[in-house]
């Protein structure tokens, strides 16, 4: 009797167990469906999101930002009422922000005089640019800096980034101007036209100017 | 004792008005800085550039303040806004060969019209003539849903060039030919 009793609470002990396992066992396989279920909602959201990020980045047109160092021109005359040019300069405009010339344009490296591209300089007739003729036309101009006096570089090349495309087969004239230092520092890199059509590059303290007739 | 103040004060004025004189005056940065849209925006094979300079809203209204409705705008501020084509392009149907010319635009608030002119070099928009139009197209006004503060041109890979100034924005097809 006792034994029967001992068999039967074993059988049920046993039962339960088996039952205690089958649900657990239920119950992570629910826990693992939710799982996958809230992951596949999580994926479908973020590739949907994703999907009208892309689709409104494709409408929309992104248009630039103000430049760093922003494009200007110098022209001569200097006069705006006056549209019969004899030269204008377009050039970018970097600032000192607290940097010395040595590392912005350091002497005996060529430089594209300004940033991002090279200058480019338009003469509307044949001139005489630092004692060396030029007939009308674009060029870009760079220059290599020194501590007495800069080269300009007057060159064909047209549509270039900085001086990294230089080619000197296309060379149209190298300039040699004397440095003279001012007092008074400029902020931004400068370039103008004086009424006698002089070109007059500043930045910092330094000055270089050279003649055109 | 009197006279030698005033000859000081004379000599004093004269070596001011020297300096200034040798001293050659350098621009400060514009206010409606230039900038440069170019097409392609990448290498040195352009086929357009538009120089034009950039004003930006600072509380003001694009058709009224700003580019008024109606009337001939510069495509930006100061001189005239410069397009240069490298080859020969179509603007909508029209052929314009390469070379410089002015863009000008009229503004509306449905549509605009874009003007290319032969003239160059000239201020704001004082340059115009009727008989230097090369080419004229009208395009329709989209509104973005940014605000853009400074007038920009932008191309995008297919040669249409955006202008956006505020909420306005307009597309302007150019095909090479």
């Amino acid at each position: 009797m006792l034994s029967l009793l001992l068999k039967c609470s074993i059988q049920i002990k046993v039962h339960q167990i088996s039952v205690i396992v089958k649900f657990s066992k239920k119950i992570r396989l629910l826990k693992k469906l939710k799982h996958i279920m809230k992951k596949s909602t999580f994926i479908t959201t973020i590739v949907l999101a994703f999907a009208m990020l892309l689709s409104t980045n494709v409408n929309a047109q992104k248009f630039p930002g103000l430049d760093k160092s922003p494009m200007d021109i110098a022209s001569h005359p200097n006069d705006y009422k006056v549209s019969n040019k004899v030269a204008k300069i377009v050039y970018s405009r970097p600032q000192l922000n607290g940097r010395s010339l040595d590392k912005l344009a350091p002497n005996g490296k060529q430089w594209r005089l300004g940033a991002n591209e090279a200058a480019e300089i338009s003469f509307y007739k044949d001139v005489t640019f630092g004692g060396k003729p030029i007939k009308a036309g674009t060029y870009t101009m760079s220059a290599i800096p020194g501590e007495m006096e800069w080269t300009l570089i007057i060159s064909k090349d047209l549509n270039v980034w900085g001086s990294y495309f230089y080619n000197e087969a296309n060379d149209v004239a190298r300039i040699t101007a004397r440095v003279t230092m001012s007092d008074e520092s400029l902020e931004a890199f400068s370039i103008v036209f004086d009424d006698k059509g002089t070109m007059h590059m500043g930045w910092d303290k330094v000055r270089v100017s050279v003649p055109m007739m | 004792m009197k006279k030698s103040i005033l000859s000081v004060f004379v000599m004093a004025i004269m070596m001011l008005a020297s300096t200034t004189m040798s001293a050659q005056k350098f621009p400060g940065l514009d206010k409606s800085p230039l900038d440069l849209a170019s097409y392609p925006s990448r290498g040195a094979d352009k086929l357009i550039k538009v120089f034009y300079s950039r004003p930006q809203l600072k509380g003001r209204t694009i058709g009224t303040d700003l580019a008024p409705f109606g009337k001939m705008w510069r495509t930006g501020a100061n001189d005239a806004t410069e397009i240069r084509l490298f080859s020969d392009m179509k603007l909508g149907n029209k052929v314009v060969k390469a070379g410089t010319y002015s863009l000008f635009t009229i503004p509306n608030e449905k549509e605009w019209t874009i003007i290319i002119s032969s003239d160059v070099n000239n201020w704001s928009t004082s340059g115009y003539k009727e008989s230097n139009e090369v080419a004229r197209t009208t395009v329709p006004v989209t509104k973005g849903e940014e605000s853009i503060e400074a007038f920009s041109i932008v191309f995008d890979k297919e040669g249409t060039m955006h202008l956006g100034w505020g909420t306005i924005r307009v597309a302007v097809p150019f095909t090479k030919m």
